[in-house]
């Protein structure tokens, strides 16, 4: 077991670690070199561009809004890094600073580039009078109906303010004053409509031109407000704290308290105010004022807010010149000319690595399985998926079929909630018998089990992954499943659904390792394992491919392993507070990131164990959450060729010098420098992946016609 | 096929599927902590809380059953059932609300079942036909001791010593926590103490733990042990885990290990008891078995269904019944010459009793024995040794097996079954028809065996026609044979339909 580490532990110290949200914030960072990449193809920036902004979204709703309520309830507990809450939100509030400045501009010269190719979007002071003439018969026809405006005057009670939606503030004054009262200008917000589209298509003009829809609705607000004078108006965008602690003590009653809670979200505390560069002083202080909303919560945005909108210019038809080329997934390598699924499954584990290699096979198995009548039983986990996926289609037609389905959703996958009680709903309906869950735990493992009855005997399939049952997601994150019919694999499936419905204690695992009970020690077993093994001649390897890093025990661990020699590369996408290089502490580690079209999403690990390599996958990350307080699970790979296959992966992630960065002491990232050949690890694969079809084309090709001479 | 197991702690469910060649993979097990064993060990009736949990857990477990289609199940319960005053409301409330038909089953059955479990379990790794070894399971209710030695079962021991007792003990007793396992000690030694004499522990060699428990102790303190799910904890490491988990209580123990409360608080006790055991033997090293009872359920099962006989099971029944013979000081060269002669005739006349390899594993049994009553008196002595063998223990046969073994020896000679026969006809019809078809058989081998001295050689049966031929050796006293056969070849003639002819060869 490992050693117990007092409080005295001097690995414990705050030098050898980073503060989880600068560190996120270097991520979203590198993103954001994305989008600025010169050399990307302007479409493919947008992309990343949008996705910094949701990021920041995001992370302004949870992580800042949490540190502000600890702040606010003036905690003042430091963070393995040393800082307290309000050092925190300082440090983050320059660093955002500093990264949406960068992002603006970027947006700007994204969209100058967009222009030459025929994608104009006009400012207002770029319209010309017949533009300005069409778009203010278009705002009163499809428009001015859908508006709310709201006063915001003193005199009236504060109505609530949607919190991310773009809105335009505007001081209204009577439009010939009387001079006897002169009356006050009155603050007024106009909430964008959330059905409209935030581009407005110009008609007849050549290639496409837009204009913003805020930009439409200020322009014509002297219609909104008739008999008076708009004395200013910006648009602007709030953020609320959205970092509902859901309780769940009692799991019946989920139902209903993520319903509240989702309701709630509504009025909660304004952690963020976007605001247009050019708005008026004085308007932005009578919002500031009238919001509440102290100075240091403002950002001013020199271009487009809300950054996200630029999703509807990427999913424009057309345009490919401007976007990078399709890499369709292939079929899985392991399922090459494979006939049946069943029986291939039967035959062999199947990996699948995704996007690369197609998730089709999952669907399909579960689209068979609904109607197959030999199928007995489906159980799943859903984490995040779509109402109207294939997978759920399936599943509410194995109920009708008279099959058992069990399904566990998982209602507290963030900001999903209310669209995942549709289709629970739904599922319900069919004849599924849906969970919602563990009380106090999130349901993050990924697991499909199903019982076939074979001739006479019963077989049973399962499909473990680091990825979400998502066929949407499937093609744009990289993530890796197991299909596999191995006995004792399906029994630990089959315990972990009793274990999940409740009809069962766990009876022990035979390859499993389930957080919350036994992940972390198994974790930390392995690590010191690969500590004790080491030796000068041979020293140990771990090698990691996370999400992110962010439990310190774990941290100690790896720094434990490092003394002792223990040779450790991790793939950390995301947050890493591990500090790698520092002496005598962690020189053998190394920390690196990929960024590229895919978003990194799999968690493989790799020990050498003295020569006996083990490789596992699993749905947790190396963070206190998942090892804690999530339901995760872990499994190793046993067929030794998709051992040698991942070890060969991980090896590719960390041979990457396009697309990699490599974390630096000080926090800091690099990009890894090019030494020799370019190796890009997303499009390695890709290529291995469209190989591996080519090369079983032509060895099973016996229908082929050849080409040879003709005859006489 | 499924089995269930209502215990002092748990109702357990294995559910299964055998192939044609035997093998038995398991699908699913289920464990839901249901205290029924508390009310009983401590106020002699199973609580009414407890029984209503039980009762839910055995409805989920019907509608599994339902799922994977399972055609057998058996179900048994042991000694929290077995010891309450109101265990038949129970039973009958059970097979009212899911249809199962649980049998109660004592301790020699559990150990039973256990051993088989083990031994069939039991890779290459451990050489038990050398070594004197011993099993040990600790219950809920008990601890079930067996010492096997040549593989076979020589001694059990059902010891009142189990964990929920214990724990009753510590909660009824005033003592501060840390005196607590003394406390333990004590009693497990004072029990201990009790057995003396019938076990000699020191001569063990092989210390096999089996059990749930047990098998925590494995994972924390222990190392697996091929691959096959057996594992190895050093006394050393034991007592070191022991004298650790004794510092936490049950809710560090829950917490830091992650087991339910319910289970956090047996360990402790079930762990002192094997502590004791094991330095009671002297042993090195524990090994725990990846198996439990509900395994050797699955294996009888799975001999019904497939038919085949288990190797060791078989054995252990030959060499049970040969060490009751012994006891009887019977002739054993005569039982086994009947035994042997009686399986011949079995497997001639298979297609006219068309029964399975267990039917004749009790007819070479009940052939073994069918002279012990002589011990007693040898006036009317199947009679003798029909109460003898109905109050022997057969290792490896259940006790429905027994009385039927104990039938068919009483039916070996003189009159054969009657209407006024009260034991007899207390048997289920199907069993009565097996009974009259193997004493019929076991009849005619007596017949022709010879007397004691004069053993004859029969070297060839053949069923020829509507008659059994019977070459017998050359010297052989015909005379005396036909004499014998006249007066109980009527019952085979009854029953088959044939009439035995000798001839000399």
């Amino acid at each position: 077991m490992a050693k117990k580490d007092g409080p005295k532990d001097k690995l414990r110290s705050p030098r050898y670690y980073l503060n989880r949200e600068l560190s996120w914030l270097e991520f979203n960072d590198r993103v954001l070199r994305e989008g600025l990449d010169r050399q990307l193809p302007v479409l493919e920036r947008l992309k990343f561009l949008a996705i910094v902004s949701s990021n920041l979204d995001e992370f302004f709703m949870i992580r800042v809004a949490s540190l502000m309520q600890m702040q606010l309830a003036g905690v003042r507990k430091r963070d393995p890094a040393g800082l307290t809450p309000t050092q925190q939100l300082q440090a983050i509030r320059r660093r955002v600073r500093r990264m949406v400045e960068e992002h603006s501009t970027g947006v700007r010269s994204a969209l100058e580039e967009l222009a030459q190719h025929g994608i104009q979007v006009l400012r207002p002071s770029d319209w010309t009078d017949p533009q300005r003439q069409w778009l203010r018969r278009y705002f009163q026809r499809e428009i001015q109906d859908q508006l709310s405006p709201l006063s915001l005057s003193e005199l009236n009670p504060m109505p609530i303010l949607p919190g991310l939606r773009l809105q335009i503030a505007a001081l209204v004054i009577p439009a010939d004053p009387s001079p006897r009262a002169p009356e006050a200008a009155h603050l007024v917000a106009v909430p964008v409509p959330a059905k409209c589209k935030r581009f407005v298509q110009l008609p007849g003009q050549e290639g496409l031109t837009l204009v913003c829809i805020e930009d439409v609705i200020i322009e014509n607000l002297d219609l909104v407000y008739p008999g008076r004078m708009i004395k200013s108006s910006t648009v602007f965008r709030i953020t609320r704290d959205a970092d509902v602690p859901i309780q769940d003590d009692d799991a019946s009653d989920l139902l209903s308290t993520v319903q509240q809670a989702v309701l709630d979200r509504r009025r909660r505390q304004i952690v963020r105010l976007e605001v247009s560069a050019r708005a008026d002083r004085q308007l932005l202080k009578a919002l500031q004022e009238r919001l509440q909303i102290a100075e240091p919560l403002v950002y001013r945005i020199d271009g487009l807010l809300d950054a996200t909108c630029l999703w509807e210019l990427i999913g424009r038809e057309g345009y490919e010149h401007l976007r990078v080329p399709d890499w369709p997934p292939q079929t899985p390598r392991d399922l090459l000319g494979q006939e049946n699924l069943w029986e291939a499954i039967q035959d062999h584990d199947v990996l699948l690595f995704h996007p690369y290699e197609s998730f089709d096979p999952v669907v399909q198995l579960l689209q068979e399985a609904a109607d197959d009548p030999n199928v007995l039983a489906i159980k799943q986990t859903l984490y995040r998926t779509s109402g109207d996926s294939p997978i759920v289609r399936s599943l509410e037609r194995a109920a009708q079929n008279g099959k058992e389905v069990i399904v566990l959703v998982e209602l507290k996958a963030r900001f999903e909630e209310a669209r995942n009680l549709q289709w629970a709903r739904r599922l319900e309906d069919a004849g599924c018998y849906v969970l919602y869950g563990l009380a106090g735990l999130k349901t993050h493992a990924k697991a499909l089990l199903i019982v076939r009855r074979e001739e006479d005997r019963i077989r049973r399939y399962v499909h473990l992954s680091t990825g979400n049952y998502n066929e949407r997601t499937a093609r744009l994150y990289s993530d890796i499943g197991l299909l596999s019919a191995d006995r004792d694999l399906a029994a630990d499936v089959a315990a972990l659904f009793n274990l999940l419905t409740g009809q069962s204690e766990p009876v022990g695992w035979n390859r499993l390792v389930i957080a919350p009970t036994g992940l972390r020690r198994y974790f930390l077993d392995l690590i010191q394992r690969e500590a004790e093994l080491s030796t000068p001649e041979q020293p140990g390897l771990i090698m990691a491919k996370v999400n992110s890093l962010q439990d310190a025990e774990i941290c100690r661990a790896l720094y434990r392993a490092s003394q002792k020699g223990v040779k450790i590369l991790l793939n950390v996408r995301g947050i890493c507070v591990l500090r790698p290089g520092v002496p005598n502490v962690s020189e053998t580690i190394e920390v690196v990131s990929i960024v590229d079209r895919f978003l990194e999403h799999a968690r493989i690990f790799y020990f050498h164990n003295g020569g006996h390599e083990e490789v596992y996958l699993g749905s947790a990350d190396w963070m206190s959450r998942n090892l804690d307080r999530r339901l995760e699970i872990l499994f190793p790979i046993v067929q030794p060729n998709l051992r040698r296959r991942l070890i060969d992966i991980l090896k590719t992630f960390f041979a990457d010098n396009v697309k990699a960065w490599r974390l630096c002491p000080d926090g800091r990232y690099e990009r890894v420098p090019r030494e020799g050949e370019a190796i890009r690890a997303q499009e390695w694969f890709y290529k291995e992946a469209v190989a591996a079809v080519r090369q079983a084309q032509q060895i099973q090709g016996p229908f082929r016609p050849l080409a040879g001479p003709q005859p006489q | 096929m499924a089995a269930i197991d209502i215990g002092a702690h748990a109702v357990r469910m294995v559910v299964a599927q055998v192939f044609a060649d035997g093998r038995i993979e398991v699908l699913e097990r289920f464990h839901r902590p249901v205290r029924l064993g508390q009310d009983t060990f401590g106020h002699g009736r199973l609580g009414s809380e407890a029984m209503r949990t039980a009762l839910g857990v055995l409805r989920e477990f019907r509608k599994t059953l339902q799922v994977y289609q399972v055609q057998r199940v058996r179900a048994v319960a042991t000694s929290a059932v077995r010891e309450a005053m109101n265990a038949d409301t129970f039973l009958d409330r059970i097979y009212l609300a899911t249809g199962l038909n649980v049998e109660v089953i004592g301790p020699t059955e559990e150990s039973r079942l256990t051993v088989s479990a083990v031994l069939h379990a039991l890779g290459q790794q451990l050489d038990i036909q050398r070594d004197k070894t011993l099993i040990v399971e600790v219950g809920g209710g008990g601890t079930l001791l067996t010492l096997l030695e040549g593989g076979e079962i020589v001694v059990s021991e059902s010891l009142r010593l189990g964990s929920i007792r214990i724990q009753e003990l510590l909660n009824t007793s005033e003592e501060p926590p840390e005196r607590s396992a003394e406390l333990v000690r004590h009693h497990v030694a004072n029990t201990l103490s009790m057995m003396e004499g019938t076990l000699n522990l020191q001569e063990v060699k092989v210390f096999i733990a089996v059990g749930g428990d047990a098998r925590l102790a494995a994972k924390w303190a222990g190392r697996t042990e091929g691959a096959n799910g057996w594992a190895v904890v050093e006394t050393a490491d034991f007592d070191k885990l022991v004298r650790r988990l004794q510092k936490l209580s049950p809710e560090e123990m829950s917490r830091r290990y992650g087991l339910p409360f319910a289970q956090a608080e047996m360990v402790c006790p079930a762990l002192l008891i094997y502590q004791m055991l094991l330095h009671a033997t002297d042993v090195p090293r524990m090994w725990v078995s990846p198996v439990s009872m509900r395994d050797g359920l699955l294996l009888e099962l799975a001999r019904e269904v497939t038919g085949q006989e288990d190797e060791t099971v078989y054995r252990g029944v030959i060499h049970s019944a040969l060490a009751i013979a012994q006891k009887y000081r019977i002739n054993i060269d005569h039982a086994e010459h009947v035994a042997e002669l009686a399986c011949r005739l079995f497997d001639e006349l298979r297609p006219d009793h068309g029964l399975g390899s267990r039917h004749r594993l009790l007819l070479r049994a009940a052939a073994l024995l069918h002279e012990i009553g002589i011990f007693v008196s040898p006036q009317a002595y199947h009679k003798h040794s029909y109460y003898l063998v109905l109050n022997s223990e057969i290792f490896g046969l259940n006790r429905d097996e027994i009385v039927m073994v104990a039938h068919i020896a009483r039916y070996h000679r003189r009159s054969g079954p009657k209407l006024t026969h009260l034991e007899y006809m207390s048997l289920p019809r199907e069993k009565r028809v097996i009974v009259n078809k193997l004493a019929a058989i076991l009849r005619i081998a007596d017949a022709l065996a010879g007397s004691h001295l004069h053993p004859v050689r029969v070297e060839r049966i053949l069923r020829e026609g509507d008659e059994l031929v019977v070459w017998v050796g050359p010297g052989a006293d015909l005379l005396l044979i036909q004499r014998s056969l006249a007066m109980v070849g009527d019952m085979v003639e009854d029953i088959y339909g044939l009439r035995v002819r000798v001839e000399e060869s």
